[in-house]
C-alpha cells in the first residue's frame, strides 16, 4: 500500500460521522430518518430491529443508525454503542405519560462509557400534535441542564413535517466536527 | 540411494533457512520492541513533564494578579489542548491502556483548571453557547454526570382526553379531535366514541372498556389494558402489556404487540356517518388493511405463530357496532 492509498484512505474516513438514533418505542425515530432522507414516511412500520442509513450532508458521510425502540430490544441498544460520534434521543413530547420512563433510559445511556465522548442531540418530536410538550417543559422534565458529560442540545421538531430536523442535524454535526476534524 | 542424499540435502537446507529467518525475525521484533520502548519512554516523560508543568503552573494561580488572570488560565488551556493532541498522536504506538490512562489523566487536570477558573474569574460563566470554551472545558469527570436532585415537574394530561371515569358513555365529536392527540387512561367500563379524525392516541390503564374510533393520522400507543375492545383505524398500532382484549383494526403499516397476552384480532367494521369524511383527514389509505399481520416482540421465531395473539374466527365476530346511544 503506497503512501498515496494511504492519505487517501485517511481522507474518506475523516469526514465521517456515525449516529446513533435511540429512544422509547414510538417516538418517531424511524419516521426523523426517513424524512431527513426524503423518503415516504407513510408505511413506516414500528421497527424490529434497526435501520443503517448513509446520507451525505455539506459534505460529511453520516452513518445513521436507527435502533427499535421497544421495551424487548432497548437491552440490544448496547450493540451499536461502539465509535458513536453523536447520540441522538427522540422523545415522544405528547406521550407525557412516560416522560419518566424517557428520562430513565437516556440517563442510564449517559453513564456508558462507550458514549462518553458522544455529543447528545434531544429531539422533542411531534410538535405538530397540539398536546405535544415545548421542548423547553421536555429539558426539564428530563433534567437536561445537570449534564455536564457530554456537549448537549434540545431541539423541537416535528418529523411529519420536516420542522427543524436539518437544524438539529446540522448542530450535530459542527459539534462534531469542531472536536474531531479541526485538531490540527 | 542418491534420492535419500538429495532429500536429506534439502531437509537440511530448509531447517538451515528456517533457522535463519527465525532469527532474523526475533532481532526485528527485538529492534521494533526497542523503538516502540523509546517512543512509550518518550511519550510518558514528555507527558509527566508537561503535566507537572501545568499543575505547577495552577498551583500559582491564587497569586496571580486579576487583571492577568484570564491570560493565565488562557494560557494553561492551550497547553491543555497541546498535551491533547500529543496524546491523540501518541495514540498509534501507545497500547490502549496507556492512552486512557493519559486521557483520564487530562481530564482531571481539565478539570482543575476549570474548577479554579470559575473559582477566581466567577463571571465567566460556562455557557454551552460558546462553542470554542465549551470544547475546551468540556470533561467534566463523568461520574458527576447525573443527579437527578430537583423535584419533579408536574406533568398534566394532554387536554383532549378522558380519564379517571367509570360505567360512563363517552363522546367527542369530529370539531374537537380535529388533528389532536387524544389520551385515554384510567377508565373502567366504559364506552368511548372518537367521532373524527385524532392525530394519535395514547391509552392506557383501561379495564372492561370498549373503544370506537375514527382514522388516526398517524400511531395508536395502547399500554396496560385488560377485557377491552377496540375499534381502530390507524397507521401504526403499537400494544403493550394487555391481556384478554379483542382488536377489529384498521392498520395501513402493522400492528406490534409486546408483553400481552390472549389479545385477539378481526378486521376493522366500524361504520360512522362521516366516515369517508375523516378517511379523507386522515391521509389513509382505505385499500391497505395489514390487520392480521401483527408482529410480536415477545416471539421472534419466525418459523412458529406466536402464542399470543391469534385471529378472530370469522364467525365470531361482531358483526357490527351499535353507536346510536352516544351522546
Amino acid at each position: 500500500m503506497g503512501l498515496l492509498t494511504i492519505l487517501k484512505k485517511m481522507k474518506q474516513k475523516e469526514k465521517e460521522v456515525r449516529l446513533l438514533m435511540l429512544g422509547l418505542d414510538n417516538a418517531g425515530k424511524t419516521t426523523i430518518l426517513k424524512k431527513f432522507n426524503g423518503e415516504d414516511i407513510d408505511t413506516i412500520s414500528p421497527t424490529l430491529g434497526f435501520n443503517i442509513k448513509t446520507l451525505e450532508h455539506r459534505g460529511f458521510k453520516l452513518n445513521v443508525w436507527d435502533v427499535g425502540g421497544q421495551k424487548s430490544l432497548r437491552s440490544y441498544w448496547r450493540n451499536y454503542f461502539e465509535s458513536t460520534d453523536g447520540l441522538i434521543w427522540v422523545v415522544d413530547s405528547a406521550d407525557r405519560r412516560r416522560l419518566e420512563d424517557t428520562k430513565r433510559e437516556l440517563e442510564s445511556l449517559l453513564l456508558e462509557e462507550r458514549l462518553a465522548g458522544a455529543t447528545l442531540l434531544v429531539f422533542a418530536n411531534k410538535q405538530d400534535l397540539p398536546g405535544a410538550l415545548p421542548s423547553k417543559e421536555i429539558r426539564a422534565n428530563l433534567e437536561l441542564d445537570n449534564i455536564k458529560s457530554h456537549h448537549w442540545l434540545i431541539q423541537g421538531c416535528s418529523a411529519v413535517t420536516g420542522e427543524n430536523l436539518l437544524e438539529g442535524i446540522d448542530w450535530v454535526i459542527d459539534d462534531i466536527a469542531s472536536r474531531i476534524f479541526t485538531m490540527d | 540411494m542418491s534420492t535419500d542424499l538429495a532429500k536429506k540435502q534439502e531437509a537440511i537446507a530448509n531447517r538451515l533457512q528456517k533457522k535463519a529467518e527465525e532469527s532474523q525475525k526475533k532481532r526485528d521484533d527485538r529492534e521494533n520492541s526497542s523503538v516502540l520502548l523509546e517512543q512509550t519512554d518518550f511519550f510518558h516523560s514528555s507527558f509527566t513533564k508537561a503535566r507537572k508543568e501545568i499543575e505547577s503552573t495552577l498551583a500559582t494561580s491564587d497569586e496571580i494578579p486579576k487583571s492577568k488572570l484570564t491570560d493565565h488560565f488562557d494560557a494553561m488551556t492551550i497547553s491543555l489542548q497541546k498535551m491533547k493532541k500529543f496524546v491523540t498522536d501518541s495514540s498509534a504506538f501507545l497500547v490502549s491502556y496507556d492512552v486512557e490512562k493519559a486521557q483520564q489523566a487530562l481530564m482531571d487536570i481539565f478539570y482543575a483548571v476549570h474548577l479554579k477558573r470559575e473559582e477566581l474569574i466567577p463571571k465567566k460563566k460556562f455557557a454551552f453557547k460558546s462553542k470554542k470554551k465549551a470544547t475546551s472545558e468540556k470533561p467534566v469527570p463523568q461520574t458527576q454526570s447525573v443527579q437527578a436532585t430537583k423535584p419533579k415537574v408536574e406533568v398534566d394530561m394532554t387536554d383532549c382526553r378522558f380519564t379517571e371515569q367509570s360505567g360512563r358513555k363517552l363522546y367527542k365529536d369530529s370539531q374537537e379531535l380535529q388533528s389532536k392527540d387524544v389520551a385515554l387512561s384510567k377508565l373502567t367500563d366504559c364506552d368511548v366514541l372518537l367521532d373524527g379524525s385524532p392525530s394519535a392516541i395514547h391509552i392506557s390503564l383501561l379495564r372492561n372498556c370498549r373503544i370506537f374510533s375514527g382514522p388516526v393520522s398517524s400511531s395508536i400507543f395502547v399500554d396496560d389494558c385488560v377485557d377491552c375492545t377496540f375499534v381502530l383505524a390507524c397507521q401504526q398500532l403499537r400494544i403493550h402489556s394487555s391481556t384478554k382484549s379483542n382488536f377489529y383494526i384498521h392498520v395501513t403499516s402493522k400492528a406490534i404487540i409486546e408483553d400481552c397476552q390472549d389479545v385477539l384480532f378481526a378486521p376493522f367494521n366500524l361504520q360512522l356517518p362521516l366516515m369517508s369524511d375523516h378517511y379523507a383527514i386522515s391521509g389513509l389509505n382505505k385499500d391497505i388493511n395489514n390487520w392480521d399481520a401483527v408482529d410480536d416482540f415477545n416471539w421472534l421465531a419466525s418459523d412458529s405463530p406466536s402464542p399470543n395473539w391469534a385471529v378472530i374466527p370469522e364467525g365470531e365476530r361482531v358483526p357490527s357496532w351499535d353507536i346510536s346511544d352516544f351522546a
